[in-house]
């Protein structure tokens, strides 16, 4: 049974995640973001629900009162378990993995203008981005005639960082940029 | 670290049960490793927009990856990222802040916009002119360059998928029957905006002769319920879905609820779709009534 997570149980969650509110509304976002990645990667038929399951279930065993030292740990340990179930019983909540999609009707806005509105939100959040950022971002996933990881060691050298940690960089600006576009995407598209 | 090509196969599903737990299981202790899938990803879906996969990894990638609503908006996303990037034909020279081309022309109008309090009133009237000339202009050419873009990459999509097309086609063919993957036809309706039945003009379903499944994708853009209820029954006939407790997922153009219904379920003829959602006093209401005309093959 989903018990759901109220307002208590979230602030409870959030207190286990750090001790100031906003570094732990922050830590929350990034476990929710992650999370939500875990069951896409295990092919999970619906990330959101499963990770909204995942904090329902965690938020549980808090409201019982249970001791829980490492709280991300234990939302993984937890979210395994709900992946497990969605591979053991399928035939509940089953979207097919082998999928071959083709749309026989359309959504109300079409391809191309959804496309230019991407593109439109896409000028708007690079250009929130610093300089250096949107430099590296660039740098980093454009394609380079020489061969993606000679390019990369490359723009690493001209950084003066290691390769790891501008692959980390890179990483984290796209999933922002990404999320900016998306958020940007939803207003302009929603009347 | 684990290989690159090891993480691929992971994302497109080739990997064993026993090495996917045991990949799982690496990632969710370490971060450093949950950051290298992410990158993983990252380089794939870079790679299918450049159409730089391979013939087999190709047909998987839309096979397997694209089959869910989240990756198929990575992929949007990805397509514009690497439209713009892939644009930017100089050399970035670092920390010069000068290879983002298409930023030129949004900087240079932010200069001559920003106030001059030394400027004459007629020199600002004819900056702003210029600024709102600038504007159009700028927005008139990168729309048509959007334009020449957009129907390139549709240009490209569609030679790479008849390309994946004839090879799946010439696998398919080697192949005895028993092993081929189950075939899904997806139908996307837009639910919501007006509660009366919305009976007048059917959508149409074709089910190829093959076809395993049917995923029903519901887009709901103007409604917010709590949870809904979908149930799908042949008109004057039977039930054949009913599903509770269902709540919707944001995509990039909205929300949508997508679930599947056997494809054996459906013969040729009309069916209704009913969606409903929760009301505060535990029932539901009825928020959209969709045909559907199915024509089984």
């Amino acid at each position: 049974m989903r018990i759901g997570l109220t307002e208590n149980a979230f602030e409870r969650l959030l207190d286990h995640l750090d001790p100031d509110r906003g570094r732990a509304a922050d830590r929350y976002e990034e476990l929710r973001r992650n999370l939500v990645r875990f069951f896409e990667w295990g092919g999970a038929p619906f990330p959101q629900d499963h990770t909204d399951e995942t904090f329902d279930r965690v938020a549980g065993k808090l409201a019982e009162g249970i001791a829980i030292e490492n709280i991300v740990g234990y939302s993984y340990r937890v979210a395994r378990l709900v992946l497990l179930e969605t591979r053991k019983w399928p035939e509940a909540r089953r979207v097919p993995m082998e999928a071959n999609i083709g749309l026989t009707s359309a959504a109300t806005i079409s391809e191309a203008t959804e496309k230019e509105m991407r593109l439109d939100c896409l000028d708007d959040c690079l250009r929130e981005l610093p300089a250096d950022s949107r430099d590296l971002i660039i740098g980093y996933y454009r394609d380079d005639k020489q061969g993606r990881i000679e390019g990369r060691r490359r723009l690493a050298e001209q950084l003066g960082v290691r390769g790891e940690a501008l692959a980390n960089r890179a990483q984290r600006l796209r999933d922002k940029l990404e999320r900016c576009v998306s958020a940007c995407v939803s207003r302009t598209s929603t009347p | 670290m684990n290989d690159s090509t090891y993480l691929t196969r992971y994302l497109l599903g080739e990997l064993s049960e026993d090495e996917r737990t045991a990949l799982e299981e690496q990632y969710i202790a370490d971060p450093n490793i949950f950051g290298e899938v992410a990158r993983a990803e990252s380089d794939l879906v870079d790679d299918y927009v450049r159409g730089k996969l391979a013939p087999e990894a190709h047909e998987r990638f839309e096979r397997v990856y694209l089959a869910r609503p989240q990756r198929r908006e990575r992929v949007k996303f990805a397509e514009a990222l690497l439209t713009r990037l892939d644009r930017a034909e100089t050399p970035v020279a670092v920390g010069a802040s000068s290879a983002d081309a298409w930023f030129d022309w949004r900087a240079a109008l932010d200069r001559m916009l920003r106030p001059k309090p030394a400027l004459g009133l007629a020199f600002a009237t004819i900056v702003i002119a210029s600024g709102v000339w600038l504007v159009f202009e700028a927005r008139r050419t990168r729309q048509e360059a959007v334009q020449r873009e957009a129907a390139r990459i549709d240009e490209d999509r569609r030679e790479r998928e008849a390309g994946a097309r004839a090879a799946a086609e010439k696998a398919g063919a080697d192949q005895a029957a028993v092993t081929r993957p189950p075939s899904v036809v997806a139908l996307a309706i837009r639910v919501g905006g007006v509660r009366a039945a919305d009976t007048s003009s059917p959508t149409l379903l074709v089910i190829p002769a093959g076809t395993s499944e049917v995923l029903l994708q519901l887009s709901l853009p103007q409604l917010d319920y709590p949870s809904y209820r979908v149930s799908l029954r042949s008109v004057g006939g039977a039930e054949i879905l009913s599903r509770g407790e269902l709540t919707k997922v944001a995509t990039g153009s909205g929300a949508e609820i997508s679930l599947s219904v056997p494809a054996s379920a459906f013969e040729s003829g009309d069916y209704m779709l009913i969606v409903q959602g929760a009301t505060s006093g535990e029932g539901f209401e009825d928020v959209s009534r969709s045909l559907i005309r199915a024509d089984k093959r």
